[in-house]
């Protein structure tokens, strides 16, 4: 599961910075994280084993990452949904060939935007992994689940 | 000067590879974009296109089964096309490199889609044109 969180993390990381020329930053965690509002991209996606991937961001947030993505200084609401959607996408692609190999096909759907997101709990037998990423704008969380895919956890 | 097309379904994607294409120095001519594989095939179509950079997870109709209908027509056939996508799966990337298509893993580099576009159109552009 430690190996899962660091290939996340690391898809994160890269994802953000290729993208939206954001760095993570050392900082310690958000105190007022409470006090934000988050929204979510969700993708699921399905293969060798299926799951989905569900990146959060405080709203805050979100006009950095579609502004950087667009070289512009501001941006649309559709512009940063689309653009948190984008991100969750990158970073979905590049994890799962890490866990399960780059032989394995897997088919990502569309992210779907959930706003005013709360953290999901696992479900049905899902394995969930957890991580938070302070970036130098503010904090980002992902929560990565797997369904039928308990042989590949013990492996990675 | 080459006109391109960008299919993608993300708006900010399509404005960030127009960016990242400008940034490359090579000289354009008409920049086209669709949303998905219908749009795609509406406007090679009906326009002169010299390059497409094509998603494949798109909805209405999916990058691969546009790559197929513009191989299988013969006034478009030899049309060449990037797929950019977050696809890691080498099966699937073999699978689109067996049709004779490019691949850009996002997310890429200006540098990246400027060797892959060269490679693909056998020119040096100096990035001054």
């Amino acid at each position: 599961m430690e190996k899962i969180e660091n290939l996340l993390l690391n898809a994160a990381t890269n994802a953000f910075e290729q993208l939206c020329f954001m760095f993570s930053s050392p900082d310690d965690e958000d105190t007022e994280k409470n006090l934000h509002t988050w929204v979510a991209s969700i993708v699921n996606f399905s293969g060798p084993f299926s799951g989905k991937l569900i990146v959060r961001a405080h709203k805050g947030l979100l006009n950095v990452i579609a502004s950087n993505m667009l070289g512009e200084d501001t941006s649309t609401t559709k512009q940063q949904m689309d653009a948190l959607g984008e991100v969750s996408n990158v970073i979905c692609g590049s994890v799962l060939p890490q866990i399960a190999g780059v032989a394995e096909v897997f088919n990502l759907e569309a992210p779907k935007i959930l706003e005013n997101s709360e953290p999901v709990s696992p479900q049905n037998g899902e394995k969930m992994v957890s991580v938070s990423m302070t970036l130098d704008e503010g904090q980002v969380e992902l929560q990565f689940f797997m369904k039928n895919g308990a042989a590949l956890l013990k492996e990675v | 000067m080459l006109n391109i097309l960008i299919v993608d379904d993300s708006a900010v994607m399509r404005a960030m590879i127009i960016k990242t294409f400008k940034l490359c120095g090579i000289p354009f001519g008409e920049i086209m974009e669709a949303s998905n594989g219908k749009e795609g095939i509406e406007v090679i179509d009906t326009k002169w296109v010299d390059l497409i950079l094509a998603d494949i997870n798109m909805p209405v109709m999916n990058g691969i089964e546009m790559i197929d209908k513009i191989q299988k027509n013969p006034q478009t056939a030899d049309t060449p096309i990037i797929v950019i996508s977050t696809e890691s799966s080498q099966t699937r990337i073999e699978a689109l490199k067996n049709k004779g298509v490019h691949f850009v893993k996002k997310p890429f580099t200006p540098e990246i889609l400027r060797e892959t576009i060269t490679n693909i159109i056998g020119i040096k552009f100096n990035g001054k044109d």
